[in-house]
């Protein structure tokens, strides 16, 4: 079956993927609240590290969401805060795994060892290390959420981060809209579609004095 | 002398890995010129659609007109009579609205990125920008057409197709169109 035509191979991983998807997200689906809580550990610490003035804001897993709580302390008095909560749904952030599962047992069987080996290890951390990063987007673009409450309730409330902020909204929408569905996919084309590509790969030019005769004078 | 040594061979070590790094830069430009093309107009593409003018110019009106066609389409497949509100559709039993993410424009863009990234000739891309269009519309009509059904028969099943089976469907048939349009100018070249 290794000897197939690219196309076939294509066809062929296409059905493989509709056969095993289905099982793989029923068995993600019991796997999903303890990666949830995982993930939304995971991403706390991360947001206590990166704020460098103190962390704004918490992750924490309500039911079937992530809540991100972000918080401002109020001018004037120190112990006096405003927070703000926001949720993500957890399936909605972590709902790519289940399709590089499923894109890797479709297309294990024609890769080579070593990409087989990539696709299997590396793209799963790629995948759980942009959840990571899902979560902190989300949390930069609550915070701009907030500060919009604030202004609501409290006019002369001024806060200079809001400058950056069509920056994570950008970025929000973009992971939301098209990051996410796609990571598995891109992923994909990275690490194995060599082997089922046949002009897109290496493109190498003749040495000018290697001695090599160019295909032409043959 | 010895110090010196260590520094002719640091050198040494630096020349060879700039030579190495020439060396792959060279034997994958193709590869890295197509990398940089997809993320380009991928980025491009996706900035202007987040604009508050192409909002209301361009998804909106097209969002409508989904609906609207969607709708007569169902109509004369014997859906029975529906009722076309903006951008929603409703029937006797179940309604749905086209909502931003649902009319296929995302998956065009990322199709487009797919086939500027191609390393073909300008002629080529064009014929293939314009039958990407026509797929990712045709393949959304379908997607709406059987959501559809699907909603009349469970919501649990609707929910499942539009989040999670639909979305891959598309991004499958979508690459695989990439492919089989790059294989075929490939091929005529």
């Amino acid at each position: 079956m290794k000897n197939l035509r690219a196309p076939a191979k294509i066809a062929l991983v296409i059905v493989l993927f509709a056969v095993t998807y289905v099982p793989i997200e029923l068995l993600w689906q019991r796997l999903l609240p303890t990666y949830s809580r995982l993930l939304s550990a995971v991403a706390e610490s991360v947001a206590n590290v990166i704020e460098t003035r103190g962390s704004w804001y918490g992750v924490q897993v309500k039911g079937d969401d992530f809540v991100v709580e972000a918080y401002i302390a109020l001018p004037g008095n120190r112990s006096n805060q405003y927070s703000f909560d926001c949720t993500r749904p957890t399936n909605l952030v972590s709902y790519n795994i289940p399709l590089w599962a499923a894109l890797a047992t479709a297309s294990a069987y024609f890769l080579k060892r070593k990409t087989r080996w990539k696709f299997l290890l590396l793209a799963p951390l790629i995948i759980v290390a942009w959840h990571v990063c899902d979560l902190t987007i989300f949390a930069k673009n609550a915070r701009w959420m907030l500060l919009q409450d604030l202004h609501r309730q409290n006019p002369h409330f001024v806060d200079y981060n809001v400058k950056w902020q069509w920056f994570w909204w950008w970025l929000f929408e973009l992971n939301r809209r098209i990051i996410d569905p796609f990571l598995p996919l891109l992923l994909w084309i990275l690490f194995c579609a060599r082997p089922f590509s046949a002009g897109l790969g290496r493109q190498t030019p003749t040495p000018a004095h290697s001695g090599a005769v160019p295909a032409y004078r043959k | 002398m010895k110090t010196r040594r260590v520094h002719r061979n640091r050198s040494y070590n630096r020349d060879s890995s700039n030579a190495k790094t020439r060396k792959w830069m060279t034997h994958n430009r193709a590869l890295l010129t197509a990398y940089l093309w997809f993320g380009a107009t991928l980025l491009g593409l996706f900035t202007v659609l987040m604009l508050s003018s192409t909002y209301h110019g361009v998804v909106m009106p097209f969002n409508n007109f989904l609906a609207w066609s969607t709708a007569g389409v169902l109509t004369l497949l014997g859906g029975g009579p529906l009722t076309v509100n903006g951008t929603s559709v409703s029937g006797t039993t179940f309604g749905f609205s086209v909502a931003e993410g649902c009319n296929g424009i995302y998956a065009l863009v990322i199709v487009i990125a797919g086939v500027m990234a191609l390393p073909i000739r300008w002629s080529r891309k064009v014929v293939g920008l314009i039958l990407a269009a026509v797929y990712i519309m045709a393949l959304n009509y379908i997607r709406l057409l059987t959501l559809w059904y699907f909603g009349q028969t469970s919501p649990l099943l609707f929910d499942t197709m539009h989040l999670y089976v639909w979305e891959f469907i598309i991004i499958a048939l979508g690459a695989a169109f990439c492919y089989w349009w790059y294989e075929k100018s490939a091929r005529s070249r």
